[in-house]
């Protein structure tokens, strides 16, 4: 970038809004900002760029958590169609909806109930970029290409540093469960069933998928009945007890 | 601001900003078959509905805590117009044609309500626009901008860099003259304008 006036003009408002300038500095640069319509709007603009750029770097630990209740939710948009109560196209989607059913019934894609019921993504951290978060990233990417082993390596690093994180804790017992070794799973799925996050009735839902994988029954039913009726997943708990 | 009082559904944006996990389940269960129904009717996928219905939530979120946003109509309204806008969208940037079939039912709002929900999608994608543009840059000017936003003193940022704060001052107008300009030439693309 060669030396013209803009470059100058930005070091200027660099140094405004930096609070560095003395009194008459700052008066000049006023001025010439009630005077000057195309100076104000690039200062302006520095401004909503900075501003809108702090806010959305700075990490929000309540958006985080909401997050996290936002993809405990997604699966809703996985669920058969409810019924949408729209006049027009009430015929078009019952008769989509009749097809759809046919199509689960027969679904020559099912294998066993265990799989219709399995996690499919895990969900990755938002960007932050601390260390931490970069290993939670390497363990979504490994988790989602079906690398369970290896989420498993990533996921124990996690945990070794942070045992109470339950983010980490509940996606080992997803790839432990998806690896085949469901008496390994168990004892993390029931961890999260036993603490509070949101994950905990996640962890009552997998540890009863973790006795189907092994065939027993009496245990999954168990398990699908600690699912509350609040729980956002008690629909699919219900689901799956009547496909039992 | 508007001027309309606040709607009694203004209890979703609280429950938002508190992440009050049974109440955002509610707006799930409620709300989202008729956002899935509307994206499938436009050439997306389940997916896609889950994404943005995901995403104007956050962004509801967003302009409430940081802006302020309260609401003047019914809360599904506002919802379906934020996540109307955003597929939208989505459907430029894709080289799609825009979106044919609308939902059936309208709802009667304000336009001080439409205009909060277009500006809730608005600053948003905004925001995503300059992080994505930063994101672009060189690894030297990330550095730069990301440091000299948090609150550090400027002297302590030119310590970490190695550099003079003389250097650092110059090299930072510098880097955000670009950002500047690299925002500008894809407002438009992005739909903003």
């Amino acid at each position: 970038m060669g030396i013209d006036m803009n470059d100058i003009d930005y070091e200027l408002i660099e140094q405004y809004f930096s609070g560095r300038m003395t009194p008459e500095e700052l008066a000049a640069f006023e001025n010439r900002r009630q005077a000057d319509p195309e100076f104000r709007e690039m200062v302006a603009t520095w401004s909503d760029v900075s501003d809108t750029l702090r806010r959305s770097l700075q990490t929000d630990p309540q958006r985080e958590a909401l997050i996290q209740t936002l993809q405990s939710n997604r699966y809703q948009f996985k669920e058969k169609g409810k019924v949408v109560s729209i006049r027009r196209f009430m015929a078009a989607a019952a008769s989509v909806a009749v097809l759809i059913a046919a199509l689960m019934y027969w679904s020559p894609w099912k294998k066993d109930l265990y799989s219709q019921y399995a996690i499919e993504e895990m969900i990755s951290p938002a960007e932050r970029g601390s260390a931490k978060d970069s290993l939670a990233q390497q363990a979504a990417e490994q988790f989602n290409q079906r690398h369970y082993k290896a989420a498993i390596v990533t996921l124990d690093k996690l945990l070794t540093d942070q045992p109470g994180d339950a983010y980490a804790r509940y996606y080992r017992g997803l790839s432990y469960l998806e690896n085949d070794q469901p008496e390994k799973a168990r004892p993390d799925l029931e961890a999260i069933y036993n603490g509070e996050s949101v994950f905990k009735y996640e962890g009552a839902f997998f540890t009863a998928l973790s006795y189907l994988k092994e065939k027993n029954i009496a245990k999954c039913r168990e398990w699908l009945l600690k699912i509350p009726q609040n729980a956002e997943n008690y629909d699919k708990a219900q689901e799956l007890l009547g496909d039992l | 601001m508007s001027t309309q009082s606040i709607h009694a559904d203004q209890y979703y944006i609280e429950a938002l900003l508190h992440n009050e996990t049974q109440v955002v389940g509610e707006i799930y269960r409620r709300f989202a078959p008729k956002v899935k129904y509307y994206v499938l009717q436009n050439s997306g996928s389940a997916d896609d509905a889950a994404d943005i219905f995901q995403e104007s939530l956050v962004d509801i979120y967003n302009q409430a805590q940081y802006k302020g946003l309260q609401l003047t109509c019914p809360f599904e309204a506002f919802l379906l117009m934020v996540c109307k806008r955003k597929w939208l969208n989505e459907l430029k940037k894709r080289g799609r044609q825009g979106v044919t079939k609308d939902l059936d039912e309208q709802f009667n709002v304000g336009e001080d309500s439409f205009r909060d929900a277009e500006k809730t999608w608005a600053d948003n994608e905004k925001a995503r626009l300059f992080k994505t543009m930063l994101g672009q840059m060189g690894e030297r000017c990330q550095e730069i901008i990301r440091l000299s936003l948090t609150d550090k003193p400027q002297e302590e940022i030119a310590a970490k860099l190695g550099v003079t704060y003389g250097y650092l001052r110059k090299k930072k107008s510098e880097c955000m003259a670009s950002l500047i300009s690299a925002i500008k030439d894809n407002l438009s693309k992005w739909g903003l304008t």
